[in-house]
Parts: structure tokens; C-alpha cells; sequence
């Protein structure tokens, strides 16, 4: 399998610039998360990589050649707003959409017949689509995106509006796709799924990408001497008599403390223990959601100040390095 | 650095042929559509025959009375003569409507009995054969050799010979409303068509799609499945007025032959193209049906445009105005097979406004394309014509 690349890809819509030279690499065998606040520019990066969209500047790569129209029938997508025919029966319209990504129409079938087994709408095969629970013509729009055994998954939040069920269905689905060595990339405002399911995220803010890499390598340099402690009666000031705090920061019940140059978690221990009962001590690692806001809505920055595409980028724990990938 | 244009303007003939049968099933699997079709068969017919059995009122019965049928002559076109035997039988006839009129000889004299609802037809037949009656009495009082006049008269060979360039009323009117009728079907279908789009867009399956269909394929295969759907409705309809024709009337019929239909057929495609095209791009317009009326208005009128041309032109093809607007697309769409089905125009004019008529749909299909492809996936409030061309 191959990687699928967004090159520089630059779009505009009347005065709006939609996507500034964005940049991204999807992997095979990886399912990268795609996170931004709405209007950045995801569902665009989406649909120029699927084709239904032109750029303005840049391309879309997969492996090391430009896709053609033909490739992309190799790619299961599945837009943010949800589509189908409401008065085709699902089986019709499964078999339909096969067709159309080049299968033959036994092929196509047979795909149907797997695809709606494996999501679990065997029940609904012909039914219309229009008369299904908005929960199962989301399993249907699934499965319309990977009748055609894709080589490549761009998926659209593809987990709004899922019960439970559905999106342990849709996770192993993905994972079982990635496994196969397929690049899977898939956008959600759902920060803790992306955390718990993808192998990398790519934070994308004004049309540019902001950062990109795995969780440990997004994570800023300065938080990993971060510690969590929560003490009993102790006020949201007490670090600040303590040696081995640097700086602290009120977080959750307790306070988030940075250890001072040379100092340990015993030294903080033995100073914290001083001003009551400790409930909680731990090594503090940020989650995605608070990444994500750090880099999106940063406190103490103005957001064109961060929003310069090389600022990001020249935090070299924060974005990887394309040719890597492509190599 | 853009993207090869190849993924947008890709043309595959099996994917068009996927979109083609889709939208064909779409539209003609449906109950609605046969009980439509079934309904539009059933209803021409009847036209046909209910307009024949009123229009069509027959001939008019003119009793001869006291003489023998063979003294009036040969009876007038629409007259059918009876005999009778007197003045009482005459009038009896006539008043109990057995006979529009009557012509009644009493000795040298001719008597014209009529009512005062006897139509004009009944009354100039009854005067002529009162008149032809009177003349063939003179001629036997004068002694004149009957026979022999007319062998004389049928010496003349009275022969008919058409001059000019003047075609016959009925065969223009017919020739005429039939393009207009199957002209009209372009403004239908292409409402059916612009709905078609906005219901793609309405439903979001289009982003899905376009994922695999250039806008090109899914445009050329929509529009030609809604074309057929069409043509069957208007071939049902046709045939509907050639099977009702045929049985109430066993003189030939005046629509134009098989040759004419079939230039009128390809020169209706060719035009119905140009305008599906529009109308598709005018659909691709507005995200809701709702909001479809006001951008279908402009391609409307411009569709209507040429059939009410062509109404006009048909009062008078050799009209100078024509000549020249013939050439003009899209008015030509419907003057040359009007021409062409009643013979007044030949092959080089139609050659070249067919090649014009050709150019102006290419325009109209690669600017449609490039509006729709740039609107169809704008929802909310309508794109405008310039917007959409502009992006």
C-alpha cells in the first residue's frame, strides 16, 4: 500500500481562504486523526483528496505519482453531510456505488452482501434508505464507502451521531482496515476517540496544518516535567514555597506543578507532604483535547501570531517529517 | 501547481452508462410512471377519437324528390343524395331531420326545402344539385346528345398541376404542431432534469458521487436518462395518434413521413441537449426545490423562445425573416425541421445550421458543466449565474 499525500494544497472560496498550502501525509497501516475547529479547513483537505474538489495551488499524491481519476476510485470516502438515495433500497444502492468504483455487478454484489453483514444491516437490505433509523443509514453510508474494498479511507466524522455500538462497530472497522495496510484518515471533533484510535493526528487550524505527529510527539517539550499533585486542604498556592516547583498552574481539583532544573518527584513529594494529606501525585501527560486547545486557542499568543504556518512546524517534536513517510 | 484536469473532466463511457441506467430505472421502474404512461395513452387516444366523432360531422343527407337521382348529376364532395317521392315525403324528411334539405320537382319547377338549422354545407350541395337538375333539363329540351358532351368534356382531361413554393395549410399545421408539441417536451423534461439535480444536492448523495463521477459523467448520464423517459412518454403519445387516427379515418394522414420524423427527432436531441444542459446547471444552482422557480425562469423563456417562433413562422415559411433565422441557434432547432418536414429546406441549410445548432450545445455543455461542477456542492442560499461561472 501506499501513502496518500496533500501537497501544498492551497483553496479559496470567493474571499475566503479556505486552505493555505497544507501539507499532510496519511500513512498505510496507520489511521490518522484529522482535528480542527470548524471552518479549518478539514472537509476541504477531504474533498480534494477524494477528487471532488479542485485546488487552487498544491496536489495529491498517492505513493509518488499525482492521482488520477481513475485511482480514485480506489477511495472509500464518506462526506460530513451524509448522502444517499432515500428511495433506493440499500442493497440496490450498495451494489450501485460498487459498480460505480469498478467492480462488476456480481463482484459488487457479493461485496454488498459482506459489507451489510459485517455492519449489521443484513435486516435492511431492502428496505429504503429513507425508511432506516438515522443510526443504521449511518452503518449504510459506511458501508457504501467500503463496498469497493478501498485502498485508501477518508472519512468525514464519520462517528457523529453513532450510538455506542455503532462506533465500537466503526473503530474495529478502521482498525481492521488499517491492519490491511490501508492509509486511513479520518476527521471528528470526538478528541478522545481520536486519541484512543489513531496512530497520529494532524491538527489543521485556518486551513493550515498546525501540527501533526503521534501522541508523544505532540506533546510539548515543556510538559514532560509536568506533575499533578492533589493535597487535602492545601490552597491552589502552596508550590509556590517549594524548591522543586518552577512554575504551577491550578488543574482539575489540584494543582499542575513544573519541576524546578534538577529536581525529582521525591523532592516534590517531601515538600508537598508539608501542607496536608496527598491524595493524588502522577505524572501528568497531556490529553489530545488539551493539545488541541493549547494549539488552536492559545492562552497567552493572539491567534495570528500562531497561526503562521512555520510557527508550528519549527517545533520539530511537533510535526514529522514528510519524507519519511514517503520513504 | 494545480492537478491534472484529468480527474474533473475525465469521460468514461461505462460510468455514464452505470449513472444512464440508474436514473432510467429511477424514473420508468416506478408505478406512477407506467399509470402515467398507461393514463397519457389512453387519454390521447380518446382525444383523438372523441375530436374525430365531433369534429369530424360527416356528409350532409339532401333528399331529391319526384326525380331520379341520376337527373341532379354527380352529387358535390360531403352530400349524400336520397330519393324520395314527393313534396310530403320531402318535407317529412326534413322536418324529422332524416335530411338536411331537400330539393323537390313538381313538374319544370324545383322546389329547395330546408330547416332553419341546416348547415351551409347541406344548403350550397342542395342548390347545386337543384341547379345541376335545372341544367340538364335545359340541355334535353334543347335536344342536346347527352353522351356526347360528355365524352367532349372528358376529352379535355382536366388535369391539376401545384405551383410555387407554397405549402398546404393542413400538411404546415401538422407539421407544425407536432414540433411544437415535442419541442414543449423540453421545457418538461427540463424542469424534470433541474429537479433530478436539486434533489441529488438536496440529499448530499452528489458529494458521494463525485467521489467517483467526473461532474461530466454524472451530468451527460442523468440528462440522457431523463431524455429517454421522456422520448417514451412522447413515442407513447404519438403512437396514440397514429393508432386513433388510423381507425377513425381511412384517408391518409397528414403528419409528416418517416424521413421527416427522423430529422425532426435528431434536430430535437441536438437542441434538447443545449437546454438540458442548462437546465441542469440551473438546478445545480439552489439546494432547495423550493428556490428552483426563480433560477428556471431565464432557461424557460429562452426555451420557449423558438416554439413560439416557430408558431409564428408557421402562418408563413417563406416569410424573409426566416431565411435568416434559421440559421440562429436555437431558433433553428425548431424552424429547420419544420422546413425540412414539409420540403422547403434543403440539405446544405440544414447541414449548416446543424453545425451551428452543434457549437452552441458544446458551449452550453462545457459551460454547464463548469457551473455545475463549481455550485453543486454549495448549499444554502442559490448561487448566482456569475458566481458559479467565477469560481
Amino acid at each position: 500500500m501506499k501513502p496518500l499525500m496533500l501537497e501544498g494544497l492551497s483553496k479559496r472560496f470567493g474571499s475566503q481562504q479556505a486552505l493555505e498550502k497544507l501539507t499532510l501525509a496519511v500513512r498505510p497501516g496507520e489511521i490518522t486523526g484529522f482535528v480542527g475547529g470548524n471552518g479549518a479547513g478539514k472537509t476541504t483537505a477531504m474533498r480534494i483528496g477524494v477528487g471532488v474538489l479542485e485546488p487552487d495551488e498544491g496536489r495529491v499524491l498517492w505513493g509518488d505519482a499525482p492521482v488520477t481519476r481513475a485511482e480514485t476510485e480506489r477511495f472509500g470516502y464518506m462526506p460530513e453531510e451524509r448522502g444517499l438515495y432515500p428511495k433506493m433500497t440499500v442493497a440496490r444502492q450498495l451494489t450501485y456505488l460498487g459498480e460505480l468504483h469498478g467492480l462488476s455487478r456480481a463482484e459488487a454484489r457479493d461485496a454488498m452482501v459482506r459489507w451489510t453483514e459485517r455492519l449489521r444491516i443484513t435486516q435492511h437490505r431492502d428496505k429504503r434508505v429513507a425508511t432506516l433509523s438515522l443510526g443504521n443509514q449511518q452503518r449504510v453510508q459506511l458501508a457504501a464507502a467500503l463496498v469497493h474494498d478501498p485502498d485508501v479511507l477518508l472519512l468525514d466524522e464519520p462517528f457523529s451521531g453513532l450510538d455506542p455500538l455503532a462506533v465500537d462497530d466503526m473503530s474495529e472497522v478502521l482498525r481492521t482496515k488499517a491492519e490491511q495496510g490501508v492509509p486511513v484518515l479520518f476527521s471528528s471533533h470526538q478528541l478522545d476517540l481520536v486519541e484512543q484510535l489513531c496512530d497520529r493526528v494532524a491538527i489543521v487550524r485556518a486551513g493550515r496544518l498546525a501540527a501533526c505527529g503521534t501522541h508523544q510527539e505532540l506533546r510539548p517539550a515543556d510538559s514532560r516535567g509536568q506533575v499533578y499533585v492533589e493535597i487535602d486542604g492545601a490552597g491552589g498556592d502552596w508550590p509556590a514555597d517549594c524548591a522543586a516547583a518552577a512554575a504551577h498552574r491550578a488543574h482539575e481539583q489540584g494543582v499542575l506543578v513544573d519541576l524546578a532544573a534538577g529536581r525529582t518527584e521525591n523532592d516534590l513529594l517531601a515538600q508537598a507532604a508539608r501542607h496536608g494529606t496527598i491524595r493524588q501525585m502522577r505524572r501528568h501527560e497531556p490529553s489530545l483535547a488539551e493539545l488541541f486547545r493549547d494549539l488552536v486557542e492559545p492562552a497567552d499568543d493572539p491567534p495570528t501570531d500562531r497561526g503562521e504556518p512555520d510557527a508550528p512546524a519549527s517545533d520539530p517534536a511537533r510535526t514529522s517529517d514528510l519524507d519519511k513517510v514517503s520513504a | 501547481m494545480k492537478r491534472p484536469g484529468s480527474r474533473q473532466h475525465t469521460l468514461r463511457p461505462t460510468r455514464v452508462r452505470l449513472v444512464y441506467t440508474r436514473e432510467l430505472r429511477a424514473r420508468m421502474c416506478t408505478r406512477g410512471y407506467v399509470v402515467g404512461l398507461a393514463l397519457l395513452s389512453l387519454v390521447t387516444f380518446g382525444l383523438v377519437m372523441g375530436f374525430s366523432m365531433l369534429g369530424g360531422t360527416g356528409d350532409s343527407t339532401v333528399a331529391v324528390c319526384g326525380a331520379p337521382a341520376e337527373s341532379t348529376g354527380t352529387a358535390p364532395p360531403g352530400i349524400r343524395v336520397t330519393s324520395c317521392d314527393g313534396m310530403t315525403d320531402g318535407r317529412k324528411l326534413v322536418e324529422n331531420k332524416d335530411a338536411d334539405a331537400a330539393v323537390v320537382v313538381t313538374g319544370n319547377r324545383a322546389t329547395l326545402l330546408s330547416r332553419a338549422d341546416t348547415g351551409d354545407q347541406a344548403k350550397a350541395g342542395a342548390e347545386a344539385l337543384a341547379t345541376s337538375w335545372a341544367g340538364h333539363q335545359a340541355l334535353l329540351r334543347q335536344d342536346v346528345d347527352l353522351q356526347r358532351l360528355e365524352r367532349d368534356t372528358a376529352a379535355a382531361e382536366l388535369t391539376t398541376v401545384t405551383v410555387g413554393k407554397s405549402v398546404g395549410t393542413l400538411q404546415l399545421g401538422a407539421a407544425a404542431t407536432l414540433i411544437i408539441v415535442l419541442f414543449t417536451q423540453i421545457v418538461n423534461q427540463g424542469s424534470v432534469i433541474a429537479q433530478g439535480v436539486v434533489e441529488e444536492k438536496s440529499t448530499r448523495v452528489v458529494e458521494v458521487l463525485l467521489a467517483t463521477l467526473t461532474p461530466l459523467e454524472l451530468l451527460m448520464g442523468k440528462v440522457a436518462g431523463i431524455i429517454t423517459a421522456g422520448m417514451v412518454q412522447v413515442a407513447t403519445m404519438l403512437g396514440a395518434v397514429v393508432c386513433g387516427q388510423a381507425l377513425v379515418s381511412d384517408t391518409s394522414t397528414e403528419l409528416p413521413g418517416a424521413q421527416a420524423l427522423v430529422v425532426t427527432v435528431l434536430w430535437f436531441l441536438l437542441t434538447f441537449a443545449l437546454f438540458a444542459s442548462l437546465y441542469a446547471a440551473a438546478g445545480s444552482l439552489v439546494s432547495r426545490p423550493e428556490d428552483l422557480q426563480g433560477v428556471l425562469t431565464p432557461v424557460m423563456l429562452l426555451a420557449l423562445a423558438p416554439v413560439g417562433t416557430a408558431t409564428a413562422a408557421a402562418t408563413d415559411l417563406s416569410a424573409s425573416w426566416i431565411s435568416v433565422v434559421q440559421y440562429i441557434p436555437p431558433f433553428s432547432g425548431l424552424l429547420m425541421p419544420l422546413k425540412a418536414s414539409v420540403g422547403t429546406a434543403n440539405l446544405p441549410e440544414q447541414l449548416i445550421a446543424a453545425a451551428l445548432l452543434l457549437a452552441a450545445t458544446v458551449c452550453c455543455i462545457t459551460l454547464a458543466a463548469r457551473i455545475y461542477s463549481n455550485s453543486v456542492l454549495r448549499v444554502g442560499a442559490p448561487v448566482r449565474w456569475r458566481q458559479a461561472l467565477a469560481a
